[in-house]
């Protein structure tokens, strides 16, 4: 595991000695992240890498996860879904085991803590049921809840709204809400197996495992088997291109434990693309990481068609390896992605497959946008910028109403 | 800040940003919460957007002109939200009310309300800073030189930019008004003060200023 002194390199000195202040200021403080799973999705990868630094900057960062059956995750997906929009009505009975699950975990969990902070709507409504003592309690929504289902949210806006603070990945998903809200984007680490440099060798044994020849241009989207993700839109997409480009496709990714929708759109992918020897559906376990980043690495082009996003992180590690990518205009990815600067976003299927051909007849404008794009990543999206976000909100949550703190 | 004293105490700022959770589809939105905003909101938009990194710089300085461009797609609007000098003013509520005119004139000559498409609204916010001592305390210009090269662009941004308005009194930049009280660098003073700072960026600031130093030193 990575060690702060091991960022040097990317970030410089001066960013590092910037997070030692801000962590002095809170330091000894008990911090504790509450997410729904520490294996699979952006939340997990991101707590795995940030809280061993907290740690190490002298913050007390505990990790725990609520416990639930599948029955839960269903429910929980549901939610999520509705989140993002989706009308779903979603049973009366459904909701009220949702919160009995919340309820027993809050009744066999230490939440004591200077601040706790819990992650999208899982445990969302533990505040309801844990002992409120001097503890801050922050709801950090990754999902994208510019427009959720209204019935849903009329539901959950009574837990978000015993909360002290929220924190949001873009402006876009604030909400009207009576306490603070902040902006944390969230990050990539520079140094993980997912995104560390490869060996030619390395990206060679990924592509002779999954019998992926480089012989014709590549066109790569990495994302879970989701609805959101538009799979199908890409492999569309791809169809447009092939008409005019050789060329061939990947998609490539798995399922989080909390995710039971992903199997099932899987087989629609797989069963979509079976006639095609040029789409290669790659269904990847998790701790897949090196294989995702020798597939980037491999990638001439890279889509994230995402209709509905978070933040899209995905995109945030192919730029990081200086890949021009495509994205759906949506969510995080248009915080990420300036057309014709960094990349470009797209609105439909036709949008995706003429920025392919473009990108694929320009190898000079590709290599421009990629470089732009790691430089985009570096001053905004690493993991030490992070860091940096978390320790300031926790010294602002010691100082509330206040614009400007000199400590 | 400087003081009288010789030395200069470099700071830095750390930028959490806070969004009211305000948004404005059109034009007329827009300016009916920017009336009702509070001051925090619109120094954050208007001074603020020096700390962000933006691909293509200069291009528009503001959060407010860049929307107008961007998403309103309203250039005219965008070229009058950009040429307005939010540095010129005394308070920021001096800054609010011209804002406030520049708009609704623009509006009066619109034959209809301009709108954006959903996802582009503009979003409002405001953002808490901490400031906290570098631990960089320096006396001569050589040494003032040779920090400029190692603090953070956020501790720049600090002393170059939002120091003009973090007090009400002051005018000028922290580097130049410790230099002026300190030295006989008229020259050097003169020059730090005719850079445009509203047009480069933080890198482009530390270049400019070094460069300036290197040559009167």
């Amino acid at each position: 595991m990575a060690r702060l002194k091991d960022y040097e390199d990317i970030v410089g000195k001066k960013n590092l000695n910037q997070l030692k202040s801000l962590a002095f200021l809170s330091k000894g403080k008990k911090v504790i992240m509450v997410n729904s799973t520490k294996d699979g999705g952006g939340v997990a990868e991101i707590l795995h890498r940030l809280i061993p630094l907290l740690n190490e900057l002298g913050i007390n960062c505990q990790w725990k996860t609520i416990y639930g059956n599948n029955g839960f995750f269903n429910i929980t997906k549901d939610i999520h879904n509705s989140l993002q929009g989706k009308k779903l009505d979603i049973k009366n009975e459904l909701l009220e085991k949702y919160l009995k699950v919340n309820k027993e975990y809050a009744q066999n969990v230490n939440l004591d803590a200077d601040i706790v902070i819990i992650h999208d709507p899982q445990p969302l409504p533990l505040i309801k049921y844990y002992p409120r003592n001097n503890t801050k309690w922050v709801w950090r929504c990754h999902i994208d809840v510019s427009k959720p289902d209204l019935f849903l949210w009329k539901f959950l806006k009574k837990y978000v709204e015993m909360y002290d603070a929220s924190i949001f990945s873009i402006s876009k998903f604030a909400k009207s809400l009576p306490y603070p809200q902040y902006l944390i984007a969230p990050s990539i680490d520079p140094l993980s197996n997912k995104n560390r440099d490869l060996s030619k060798n390395e990206i060679e044994n990924v592509l002779d495992t999954y019998r992926i020849k480089k012989d014709k241009p590549i066109i790569l989207q990495v994302s879970r088997f989701d609805k959101f993700k538009d799979p199908l839109g890409v492999i569309k997409a791809y169809r447009l291109v092939k008409k005019e480009i050789n060329c061939k496709l990947i998609l490539a990714g798995g399922t989080a434990s909390d995710d039971p929708e992903g199997e099932e759109i899987f087989k629609e992918v797989k069963n979509e693309s079976k006639d095609d020897p040029d789409i290669h559906i790659l269904f990847l376990k998790s701790k897949s990481d090196i294989v995702i980043n020798a597939l980037q690495r491999s990638a001439d082009v890279v889509i994230q068609k995402s209709i509905k996003e978070g933040f899209g992180l995905v995109v945030t590690e192919s730029m990081w390896k200086e890949k021009a990518v495509i994205g759906g205009e949506v969510g995080g990815i248009t915080i990420q992605l300036y057309n014709n600067l960094n990349g470009f976003l797209v609105n439909s299927i036709e949008g995706a497959a003429f920025r392919v051909r473009y990108l694929l007849n320009r190898p000079d404008v590709s290599k421009n946008l990629g470089k732009q794009a790691k430089k985009f990543v570096t001053k905004n999206f690493l993991i030490t910028r992070h860091l940096r976000d978390y320790l300031a909100l926790f010294y602002i949550l010691e100082n509330p109403n206040k614009n400007i703190i000199y400590a | 800040m400087p003081e009288k004293t010789k030395i200069f105490k470099f700071y830095d700022t750390i930028v959490l940003l806070s969004p009211t959770g305000q948004k404005a589809s059109n034009l007329k939105e827009f300016l009916n919460i920017l009336e009702q905003s509070e001051d925090k909101v619109i120094f954050h938009h208007l001074y603020q957007s020096h700390i962000k990194y933006y691909l293509k710089v200069g291009e528009f300085p503001n959060d407010f002109a860049n929307w107008a461009a961007y998403e309103l797609e309203d250039m005219a609007l965008a070229e009058k939200l950009a040429n307005f000098d939010p540095y010129d003013f005394k308070t920021v509520g001096q800054v609010k009310e011209k804002l406030i005119e520049i708009i609704e004139e623009h509006m009066w000559d619109l034959p209809t309300i301009p709108w954006v498409r959903f996802g582009s609204e503009f979003c409002f916010s405001s953002a808490t800073s901490i400031v906290l001592p570098l631990g960089i305390n320096i006396s001569t210009l050589k040494k003032f030189k040779k920090a400029l090269n190692i603090i953070p662009d956020s501790s720049l941004y600090l002393h170059f930019y939002e120091a003009r308005k973090i007090k009400k009194e002051k005018e000028h930049d922290d580097f130049s008004l410790w230099i002026e009280n300190n030295f006989e660098k008229k020259e050097l003073v003169r020059k730090i003060r005719e850079i445009d700072f509203y047009f480069f960026s933080l890198g482009e600031i530390r270049k400019k200023l070094i460069g300036i130093l290197e040559n009167e030193l």
